[in-house]
């Protein structure tokens, strides 16, 4: 597994308990890992949870018909690095 | 007019609360077995699929832990049953993160807490679970939500000549409606029941509605105190004493007389 960096774990913690993951610790997803598929197993209600849990704390609208919004979500890296360039 | 006796054979039976986790650990409560150390935390029915059950809130994973118990202790496919779910309360948590959402400066709402919200989230969590595609009514009756429910089950039951299930459940009441809403008790019974004439054995559940009303809830026999609380403070709870008629083994006549509406109670009698 990929080290998470200090934003990124900041953001798997947001993630865990926006979407009440069971018997997931923070420190144990992949920053590289897909979010949704085959990875870590997220729909599409979790993707408007995570851009609703986003938006309350760091501001950051995502849109589902923006450009750009696809690949944010592929990784939970992605999606920091999408939120510490938008914010 | 004298109305029609309802009658129904009771075929499986399913119960959760903090100090039970099943039909035959409640009737123990209720002969007056100790009250267990432990309490139980709330249950995770495995029915319900892995990324549905973490969305899953308190009240929604009693109920359909509460009817699974109740299906398989029938013996009975869980997609065949037309089911009442019923709570007197809802879920008071969402209730709450509802308002002080939308009473805050940001309003964008939880899609899955928006989803729960709903009355009828237990039914709609059962019926995706278990594929069932009959019929599922959700009612709200506060105190007289046990009462009511059984009527319209009955009813059904008999009418449509159809196995029901039947769903009682209330969780803790979110603490800022604890001045107006007692209830800290956890609880959930379901029954299974199917019209008299089904060829199965079974107690006789009969019900009359009575044109005169009564005021209070017939006491239970158990002395427990937490007994006693539960079956005051939750609305679901007041099912208690038709557990208790059913659980008795004694042979002497069976009869309770229960609050339906300001000018109307129901009596039940089990054969």
């Amino acid at each position: 597994m990929a080290t998470q960096t200090e934003s990124e774990l900041k953001m798997a913690q947001l993630m865990v308990e926006a979407l009440n993951l069971e018997d997931m610790e923070a420190e144990e997803i992949d920053p590289e890992e897909q979010l949704f598929g085959d990875g870590l197993g997220l729909d599409s209600i979790d993707a408007l949870e995570i851009s609703l849990a986003i938006s309350k704390e760091y501001g950051v609208q995502i849109k589902a018909e923006d450009e750009g919004t696809r690949e944010a979500f592929e990784t939970l890296r992605s999606l920091t690095a999408f939120v510490e360039q938008n914010k | 007019m004298q109305a029609k006796e309802l009658k129904c054979k009771i075929a499986g039976i399913g119960a959760w609360g903090s100090y039970f986790d099943n039909w035959q650990a409640l009737q123990a409560l209720l002969a007056g077995n100790a009250i267990p150390e432990i309490k139980n935390k709330g249950p995770k029915p495995t029915i319900i699929p892995a990324n549905e059950r973490r969305r899953a809130p308190l009240p929604v994973r009693l109920a359909v832990e509460s009817s699974w118990q109740a299906t398989q202790d029938a013996g009975v496919e869980a997609n065949t049953l037309t089911c009442v779910f019923v709570s007197g309360l809802g879920d008071t948590d969402l209730t709450d993160y509802m308002c002080k959402t939308l009473a805050s400066d940001n309003k964008a709402l939880s899609p899955t807490k928006f989803h729960n919200s709903v009355h009828n989230a237990p039914a709609g969590y059962w019926t995706i679970s278990t594929g069932t595609m009959s019929a599922a009514n959700s009612v709200a009756g506060y105190e007289q939500s046990v009462s009511l429910t059984l009527l319209e089950a009955m009813i059904q039951c008999e009418a449509e000549n159809t196995p029901m299930l039947l769903t009682f459940y209330d969780a803790p009441v979110a603490d800022v409606l604890s001045p107006i809403l007692q209830n800290q008790e956890t609880f959930a019974f379901s029954l299974v029941i199917y019209p008299d004439s089904a060829p199965l054995a079974g107690p006789v559940l009969k019900a009359n509605v009575n044109s005169a009303p009564v005021n209070a809830w017939p006491a239970l026999h158990s002395q427990h105190d937490y007994m006693g609380k539960l079956y005051a403070e939750n609305p679901s709870a007041k099912v208690l004493c038709l557990a208790e008629m059913i659980a008795s083994s004694d042979s002497q006549a069976k009869s309770i007389t229960v609050p339906l509406s300001a000018g109307t109670s129901m009596t039940f009698s089990l054969a």
